[in-house]
């Protein structure tokens, strides 16, 4: 993988060595009389540039070339812009701006303009905006210059120009407004001198996914752009506050070659991967008891013979958003496209409110289903991608929002995540202060500043010491969290406790669709992220046992919540009985209300695929009203289930259906009565 | 009690009665009028005095009919049981004159031997009683006048006056509500039971009344300063303000108008005024501590957090227990971003007050700002447990994992924890 969002200046800048200009010396023999002087820093001057003029510029090889013809004459308007650029290029801002800052004083002429945008960058890389704002208006081109060939047009710079000018503005804004968070570096057990990127997080935030530079990879071999191995993939838990050590993934998630996880979903078991070859294809692997799966490449809907080079899971599972380079139905540079993995329609383009005529890049789909973030470089960037939010409503997508100061700045930040909460982020940056090459940083959201409370108290009485403690208004602290619930647990056999490795079964009560099927982890661990707005009917399912029906209602309003709910799977067995927690009759009467048909056609499914089970159904109620109409309707609602089986093709005597009113509570606690209304059926033989 | 005796003495001479209950700054409550003299020496015989003087009663009380008593002194020997019990009633004035009130309750009960029906010696030995602090006694001999006399107000005002004195409030009221249908001129009465009502909080009815003291007496500072107060409390800042600064107007050393008013224009926005009447009675009173803490929280609001600051610790200078003074010292230091020493700030307010919600909720934002998430948590939900709703808002946004089930003494655990009493 390249790193395109780094910015090239190198179109912009050839350095004329021997200006006429009136402050800046030549290497000539007229301004360097000592022949011998000369020669060793032309010498040099050529050698630095066959390092700074590769592709990719060898920035660090070039530098000390140039340093030594610096020596020599100091006061060369264009040495000294390369010098400068090279250490901007390096990261080092504070020592490119001495020499950015001479050669934009000694260049006066034609090539002054790129002298003063290359110190323009300095300042902006460094947020002094003021100052970047004053040399980008130096920067622009002067009118009737003979353009060159292979350097860029007067409109172009202009337009380029403009850029820098708008990120600075921006970058002046966001800087004077902000935002209350945390931002820290992950630290040397998780980043290395090289490049870490695509920091995975799970909605719970217990393990995390990322792809690294650093030595030791499984291939070995250096990256094509030379800075550090080619990528592999490490993953590393949460113990308390920290993260404990990243560690490779084995074969088949690595190989020799260079391998990128882009996306995991919610609960860690599924990766995109991207290989990072010529076409740069997106592909799928899953975890298993045996391990992960061996990678399989996403259709040709999505992979095509460009680079699709990230994307996200939606939270059901079943679509991906996905970055492409595809110049088809691009809006100009990488655009972010929405694609359901398993269809064949081709994927859609997400509109000119998310994609620019830049570079989008790093995107993530937040676990309600609706928040995107994602990189630009387009949009009010202060510079290089910063990270963007973005919400689908009402059938569009929100303006998108610039995260802000001091998550954002004027270096790259890339590939965002968040846990399910929407309290904390990771992202990949190449700001100052981190172990080396893009780190990965965890940032913590406070939200808006809480005001302090002030008391004092007044003595109101004009001859009195008494004192009145004074009233203040109440604080009123708006709580806007993510509408998503993130529901959790383990599955295990009732009859030994031992984990299950079951499937999860997510569907839309009133839809009857299915949204998702998950599948827990091999020691029975489960993560679900359930947006709000739906009555969920969750089926946890495995072929040895029978199968287990929760309901999650969640009202759209419904704001961010964790829920731990572990399922016991009993065996299919005579003697064994399961809750319909999904079926639903109106109220005071034996009429099925429709959100229960999806629970009876599985119950249905489950008889049709078990031809000798034979069970009894067994209707309660709580212990409003009388005994004997309680029982009365409990009879009348188990054989209207029995009715709905018989008359779907189950033969009656294989049910029996009996009423017991609100003798046999849920069980004998408060909130157990609250359950007693049920239906349950019993395997009595298999 | 000066005020009080000087009261009664202004209404028994009959004159014009000058309430002085705005003039200095007495003890409460305000007592019942003393008796005093009549200008002239009683006469040996005398009339019958009459059994019911009209009102105002302060006039029957102060006015004995020394004309007539001196009358008929050459001719008439055998004094009458009223001329009696004038003799020594007049007597009873006189000692409460001098200041001895043993010998004027002597000779109020002579008087009242003499003709029991004669009602003015109740109402002087009720006054002198009060004055003993005889609360009892005092209302039975309130009672026994106003049962002679059931329209003698200033009877009324002194059992009020009795009665609030023995914390009998409600019994109070009602007789100052008595003596105010005694007319115009029982402005006390409206400005002892505005008190009242501003006591308990009712500061509408507490205005009315204010309002009621300076129709009777324009020139009440106190009752303007009380009006304003009422005001304030009401919520009517610009109101309160133009109250206080009558109250100025009338009485210049009425230095709590200047600090009470300066409360007022913070709250109603008046920063730069506010800040310049605090340093107006810092500058005659630099050794109020209550002052300094005021004026370092409209420097607050002023965005002076430094300046803030250095009030609060002058405020602490002066009185190291007063907690308002930490918890908002502690408030400006997370202004100014001094995180520890605004734990360190909040943990003394608690230290000293363990039910101190908003120290605990400031603390809070101190330790969130310290990367101490779990004590922040425990802080805010805390601090919505004692009161603040705003704890439980900021523990949600913070993820924090929920609150354990309510301690019943939190106070008796937070000092235990912090090895403070």
């Amino acid at each position: 993988m390249t790193h395109h969002y780094r910015y090239l200046l190198g179109a912009l800048l050839t350095v004329a060595l021997a200006p006429a200009h009136a402050q800046s010396v030549p290497f000539t023999s007229a301004r360097i009389p000592n022949k011998e002087l000369l020669k060793i820093a032309t010498r040099a001057i050529k050698a630095g540039e066959e390092d700074y003029k590769a592709s990719p510029p060898r920035y660090a090889a070039a530098l000390p070339h140039f340093l030594e013809a610096q020596k020599i004459n100091p006061s060369n308007g264009g040495l000294n812009l390369e010098i400068g650029d090279c250490y901007l290029n390096m990261g080092d801002k504070a020592g490119a701006l001495p020499y950015l800052q001479k050669a934009a004083e000694l260049e006066t002429g034609p090539a002054a303009p790129r002298a003063h945008y290359v110190l323009g960058r300095a300042y902006q890389l460094s947020a002094r905006w003021a100052e970047a704002l004053k040399e980008f208006e130096r920067a622009r081109p002067v009118a009737n210059t003979a353009v060159k060939k292979g350097q860029p047009t007067a409109d172009a710079v202009t337009t380029d120009v403009n850029r820098r000018l708008a990120e600075c503005k921006a970058g002046q804004h966001l800087t004077q407004h902000p935002l209350r968070l945390f931002v820290d570096n992950l630290g040397p057990t998780v980043n290395s001198p090289e490049d870490e990127l695509n920091p995975l997080v799970t909605a719970d935030e217990s393990g995390l996914f990322l792809t690294s530079h650093r030595a030791g990879a499984l291939g070995g071999a250096k990256n094509t752009n030379g800075r550090g191995q080619l990528p592999d993939v490490y993953h590393t838990t949460r113990s308390g506050q920290d993260w404990g050590p990243a560690r490779t993934l084995n074969a088949p998630v690595n190989s020799d070659k260079a391998d990128v996880a882009v996306a995991a979903s919610a609960d860690g078991q599924r990766l995109l991967l991207h290989a990072d070859g010529d076409d740069g294809d997106l592909s799928e692997t899953h975890l298993t008891a045996s391990g992960w799966s061996k990678p399989h490449a996403l259709g040709s809907h999505i992979n095509t013979k460009y680079r699709e080079t990230s994307a996200t899971f939606s939270p059901d599972g079943r679509y991906v958003y996905f970055v492409s380079d595809k110049p088809e139905g691009s809006l100009g540079g990488r655009d972010i496209y929405r694609a359901e993995i398993d269809g064949k329609t081709p994927p859609v383009n997400l509109g000119s409110a998310i994609n620019t005529p830049y570079d989008e890049e790093g995107v993530f789909m937040q676990p309600d289903g609706k928040t995107l973030l994602f990189s630009s470089q387009g949009h009010g960037t202060m510079g290089g991608f910063d990270v963007f939010k973005s919400v689908y409503e009402n059938g569009k997508w929100s303006e998108p929002e610039n995260l802000g100061w001091p998550l954002n700045t004027p270096n790259d930040e890339l590939f965002f995540t968040t846990t399910a909460s929407g309290r904390y982020g990771y992202f990949a940056s190449d700001r100052p202060g981190g172990t080396g090459g893009l780190d990965l940083y965890r940032v913590t959201f406070l939200g808006a500043e809480k005001q302090p409370l002030l008391d004092q108290d007044n003595r109101l009485v004009s001859d009195q010491p008494r004192l009145t403690r004074e009233s203040r208004p109440a604080l009123v602290v708006p709580v806007v969290t993510p509408t998503v619930t993130l529901l959790k647990g383990v599955v295990t056999d009732i009859s030994n406790q031992q984990p299950v490795a079951a499937q999860l079964d997510v569907i839309n009560n009133a839809s009857g669709q299915t949204i998702g099927t998950f599948q827990t982890t091999p020691n029975g661990r489960y993560l679900l992220p359930l947006p709000s707005g739906t009555n969920y009917a969750v089926v946890v399912h495995h072929d040895n046992f029978l199968a287990y029906f929760d309901n999650m209602n969640l009202p759209s309003d419904a704001g961010y919540a964790e829920t731990k709910h572990d399922v016991r799977l009993q065996k299919m067995e005579p003697g064994s009985n399961v809750v319909l927690q999904n079926v639903f009759f109106v109220p005071g009467q034996d009429v099925l209300r429709p959100e229960s048909t999806p629970e009876l056609n599985r119950l249905l499914q489950l008889l049709s695929d078990n031809s000798r089970l034979k069970v009894h159904l067994a209707g309660h109620t709580d212990e409003a009203g009388s005994d004997h109409q309680n029982q009365d309707l409990s009879q009348r609602r188990v054989q209207a289930i029995m009715a709905y089986l018989v008359a779907h093709k189950i033969k009656a005597e294989r049910l029996t259906a009996t009423g017991y009113g609100a003798t046999v509570p849920y069980n004998d606690t408060e909130a157990g009565r609250k359950l007693s209304c049920r239906t349950e059926f019993k395997v009595v033989s298999r | 009690m000066l005020r009080c005796f000087l009261i009664f003495a202004t209404l028994l001479a009959g004159l014009a009665a000058r309430p002085t209950w705005g003039q200095s700054v007495p003890a409460t409550p305000a007592k019942p009028p003393l008796p005093t003299p009549a200008p002239t020496a009683p006469a040996k015989v005398a009339p019958a005095p009459s059994a019911a003087p009209k009102a105002p009663a302060a006039a029957a009380i102060t006015a004995p009919d020394t004309a007539r008593t001196t009358a008929r002194t050459d001719t008439v020997n055998v004094l009458t049981p009223a001329q009696i019990a004038e003799q020594a009633y007049q007597k009873g004035l006189a000692s409460v004159q001098t200041k001895d009130f043993a010998a004027a309750l002597a000779s109020f009960s002579e008087a009242i031997a003499a003709k029991p029906d004669y009602a003015p010696p109740y109402g002087t030995r009720a006054a002198t009683h009060f004055e003993l602090k005889e609360y009892d006694l005092a209302l039975a001999d309130y009672d026994q006048a106003l049962q002679l006399v059931p329209a003698d107000y200033t009877s009324y005002l002194g059992r009020a006056q009795t009665h609030e004195a023995k914390g009998q409030l409600t019994e109070a009221e009602k007789d100052y509500s008595e003596a105010l249908k005694g007319g115009s001129g029982f402005g006390p009465a409206w400005y002892r039971r505005g008190r009242l009502r501003f006591d308990r909080g009712e500061y509408q009815a507490a205005r009315d009344d204010f309002e009621g003291a300076i129709r009777a007496d324009r020139k009440s500072a106190a009752a303007y300063h009380e009006r304003a107060s009422a005001q304030q409390q009401l919520g009517n800042f610009n109101e309160a303000i133009l109250d206080y600064t009558s109250a100025l107007a009338l009485q210049p050393s009425l230095l709590s108008a200047l600090l009470n008013r300066a409360a007022a224009e913070r709250r109603a926005g008046q920063l730069p005024q506010a800040l310049k009447d605090y340093d107006a009675y810092l500058k005659a009173k630099p050794t109020d501590a209550l002052a300094f803490n005021n004026r370092g929280r409209a420097r607050f609001e002023a965005q002076d957090y430094a300046g803030a600051a250095a009030d609060f610790t002058q405020a602490l200078t002066l009185e190291a227990s007063y907690a308002p003074a930490w918890n908002n010292r502690a408030a400006a230091h997370l202004k100014l971003e001094t995180y520890e020493k605004a734990e360190a700030d909040a943990t003394q307010a608690i230290a000293l007050d363990a039910k101190y919600a908003e120290a605990y909720l400031n603390r809070g934002q101190a330790r969130e700002m310290l990367r101490k998430p779990d004590e922040a948590c425990q802080d805010w939900q805390q601090a919505a447990q004692l009161g603040i709703a705003a704890g439980t808002s900021y523990a949600t946004l913070a993820g924090c994992a929920p609150a354990p089930p309510a301690d019943p003494s939190p106070a008796t655990s937070t000092a235990q924890a912090t090895g403070k009493p």
